[in-house]
């Protein structure tokens, strides 16, 4: 117990020196966690709104309809699709969607856009369709349609107003052209969506479209949606086939697949940067202190002290520091990451693939956060003192005895 | 002079303190400056594909026709408001573009498309259409022939199956209401499955004119200008000009990316000025232990007759030669790296979507700004941070100093 009392009276001797240190430690160590509960926040924000907004949380369609959305490649064998489905425990809910280019036409404007065949029941339990009407009624006859805000504007049109649909079907390739009613305007928030989607009765899809009892895409939420991207989930395997494919959201998306992967390279370059520079404030700091008692530890050593001793003091003094530095770190965090959670980080409102971030960011402050950036710290610390460690401890007391001006 | 020798023969005498703290300079130098030059060109790189792309700097418009594009919005004697604007000596390149809605069809299929009439030559001055051409020629070098020439985005060559040599027959609206029709040969193919004009019909600016029965109007001018930092500038400039057009900068065109960059760099600036507060806290530590452990000879100094004032100097000069050290070696380490990504840089493999803005390519800027202001923010804040230490230095009572060791 000896050399823990010393450890502390070395440290004590000079005050300002370890606050320093440890501020430098504390804020490396505050810095990290908070940035990781923002960055998981983000990514958390971008995956829900992805999934729960449209395309829920993987898809089954036929090979080569995600490359260029061409209509013609349908399902047309859907019956035992809608069983498997039906019947997986995995399976929450599931929606059928018919998709195809088409262009809409008002009294004053003409619009190109993506037209969805929807069934509002099955949606309700899949996607955000219902939650982002900001006017109108959902679609409930043949002839209803459902647009964007933005959308809307373009075309100057407002509920009720009629709206003609031009496209072309799948089989038989003819030009198809209904009237529609605008029962309902959404907003989801990304333009992309906004401007040039709208929504329309499945069934007077598939028959615009001539297929039938075809389908798109089914669109799946699962009980539990980690299991989306398991690449050999059991449903994926049942129902793929040279015709069918289908694929979890992190395939759906590579492109946010690509930002998660980023978003944890730069956590992990962060990471190495903050410690980087705390490694090098903590080496600086020891070899301080021990410049300060190069002439104890030679007296010390004169009169027998074994060189591990040292050493082993000098790592005991730095853990006793990266050790204070946690614990004030990890409180201040704690405070610091529970305000942010309810108030939120304003940086501005961003749209980064095609997900609005809002204007407040909130950091989600996970436990592993704190138990991990600390025992980072505590190592590095420990890893860091050992080479002015080594350097006490190989002292040679007759040299460093000699006092100079 | 003698100055000068002192503060460097106090760095020498602690090699070992000074190369670490060196190392923390050099090392906060390096990362301020890749990531300032990273941030920079990455969007200096977006902006430039982009407003090279499609959108132009500066953009004129019809009032209203930006939010609700009818066909009948237009900027009446086109002529004319393009010959003045060539004649501005900051403009260098000016496209009037004719934009609507249409149905195109091929041999057997149809598709909704985006027509957009364009004069060859201008169009060139402000964007790089002519060499997105994969397939055929240019708009502009194709030879007067029975049909009129159009050119086709990527997409709907795969879409409706046709290619160079083709006819395409387009069904529209036209500005008086009646219905616009015309056949039309597929001279060219442009861009790529990604390209934001995959869905896009390019005709001659006069046959889209006749095709939408306008005239001499268009519904949009692109302006590229000498510099695109002047982009806001000018566009109040021609505001001014035209009192009956809407003219917007290309901030107001791609808004929604502008904003998220905006938000972004906010963002990133939180995260420097974190950096720079450990680099601060690092280099306060080690020369207040420099200080406080040369107690004992400023005590001498000062015994001797040294100004207290000297002493500041001399503790100031110390930090910043160092810092001018450190900053020396950080910029030799840094300027490969960001040469490198400046002049090669890499591609995303799946490029992530900003705002409507794909985001594909990690580039560095090499500038003055991106070199200079972090030379200067470390420099500031050494000697910021030199000054307390100094301070202490220069109070010390010789007879107390002197007892100390």
């Amino acid at each position: 117990m000896l050399i823990l009392k010393l450890a502390f009276r070395n440290l004590l001797r000079n005050t300002r020196r370890t606050a320093l240190t440890c501020l430098l430690l504390t804020s490396a160590l505050v810095i990290m966690i908070l940035m990781d509960g923002m960055m998981v926040g983000v990514s958390r924000l971008m995956v829900d709104s992805l999934t729960d907004t449209l395309e829920g949380e993987a898809q089954i369609y036929h090979q080569g309809f995600r490359e260029r959305f061409d209509p013609s490649l349908y399902l047309d064998n859907t019956v035992p699709l809608r069983e498997v489905l039906a019947l997986d425990q995995d399976v929450r809910a599931f929606s059928e969607r018919v998709m195809t280019p088409a262009m809409l036409a008002s009294s004053y404007a003409t619009q190109g856009v993506m037209i969805y065949g929807i069934d509002h029941e099955q949606e309700k339990a899949v996607s955000r369709i219902r939650e982002a009407q900001v006017e109108g009624s959902p679609i409930t006859k043949g002839s209803d349609l459902l647009l964007g805000d933005s959308l809307a504007e373009k075309l100057e049109v407002g509920l009720g107003d009629r709206i003609v649909l031009t496209t072309s079907s799948v089989e038989g390739n003819e030009l198809v052209q209904r009237l529609f009613r605008v029962s309902g305007v959404l907003n989801f928030g990304p333009s992309e969506l906004d401007d040039r989607l709208a929504f329309i009765d499945l069934e007077a899809a598939r028959e615009m479209l001539m297929i039938g009892d075809g389908t798109h895409q089914f669109v799946i939420r699962f009980e539990n949606r980690d299991r989306a991207n398991e690449a050999d989930l059991p449903l994926y395997d049942r129902v793929r086939n040279d015709q069918t494919a289908a694929e979890g959201w992190l395939k759906l998306q590579p492109s946010i697949g690509g930002m998660l992967e980023m978003t944890g390279f730069g956590r992990l370059i962060l990471g190495l940067v903050l410690f980087l520079l705390a490694a090098l404030g903590v080496v600086n700091s020891i070899f301080m202190s021990i410049y300060e008692r190069l002439y104890e530890f030679a007296v010390t050593k004169a009169i027998g002290t074994r060189p591990w001793w040292i050493g082993r003091l000098i790592v005991l003094e730095s853990l006793l520091m990266a050790l204070a530095s946690v614990a004030i770190g990890v409180l201040i965090a704690y405070f610091v990451g529970d305000y942010l959670e309810r108030e939120g980080l304003g940086l501005g409102q961003m749209e980064v693939g095609g997900v609005v971030i809002p204007e407040r960011i909130r950091p989600v402050m996970l436990i592993n956060q704190f138990l991990e950036a600390s025992w980072f710290l505590i190592g590095l610390t420990l890893l860091t003192a050992l080479y002015p460690a080594l350097y006490a401890a190989k002292i040679t007391p007759a040299e460093a005895i000699k006092r100079s001006l | 002079m003698l100055e000068l020798q002192l503060a460097w023969r106090n760095l020498l005498r602690q090699k070992r303190r000074s190369i670490l703290t060196g190392i923390s300079i050099a090392g906060g130098y390096f990362l301020i400056t890749f990531a300032v030059s990273l941030i920079e060109g990455s969007y200096g790189n977006m902006i430039e594909i982009f407003t090279r792309d499609r959108v132009g700097h500066v953009q004129l418009h019809a009032p209203d026709y930006r939010v609700q594009p009818r066909t009948q919005r237009v900027i009446r004697e086109s002529s004319q408001v393009v010959s003045s604007l060539q004649s501005a000596p900051n403009i260098v390149g000016v496209a009037p573009r004719v934009l609507s809605a249409a149905l195109a069809y091929g041999e057997e299929k149809s598709s909704p498309v985006q027509v957009v009439g364009i004069d060859g030559q201008l169009e060139a001055s402000v964007t790089h259409l002519r060499e997105k051409v994969t397939e055929g020629i240019y708009l502009s070098e194709a030879v007067a022939g029975p049909n009129t020439p159009a050119m086709i985005g990527l997409g709907i060559s795969r879409a409706l199956g046709i290619s160079v040599g083709d006819g395409l027959v387009l069904i529209g609206q036209g500005a008086d209401g009646s219905i616009a029709n015309d056949l039309y040969e597929v001279v060219g193919v442009v861009g790529n499955e990604k390209s934001s004009d995959r869905m896009t019909v390019y005709l001659p600016l006069s046959a889209a004119q006749a095709f939408l029965a306008l005239d001499d109007a268009v519904h949009q001018i692109a302006l590229r200008l000498d510099d695109i930092g002047d982009a806001s500038a000018a566009a109040e400039d021609l505001q001014q000009q035209f009192p009956n057009l809407e003219v917007s900068p290309w901030q107001v065109i791609e808004s929604t990316f502008y904003q998220t960059m905006q938000a972004d760099r906010e963002g990133n600036k939180f995260g420097l000025g974190l950096i720079i507060f450990l680099v601060f806290i690092g280099v306060l530590n080690t020369v207040l232990m420099s200080v406080l452990e040369r107690t004992r000879e400023f005590g001498v100094l000062r015994a001797m007759g040294c100004r207290p004032g000297k002493l500041v100097q001399l503790v100031a000069l110390e930090t910043v030669m160092l810092a001018s050290a450190a900053i020396a070696v950080g910029l030799l380490a840094v300027f490969p790296l960001v040469y490198w990504f400046t002049n090669v840089g890499f591609e995303l493999a799946d490029p992530i979507d900003m705002g409507g803005v794909a985001f594909s390519h990690y580039r560095g800027m090499l500038s003055a700004y991106v070199l200079f202001m972090p030379m200067t923010l470390i420099l500031v804040s050494a000697l910021v941070v030199s000054l307390p230490p100094g301070w202490r230095a220069a109070r010390v009572r010789p007879v107390e100093a002197m007892r100390h060791y």
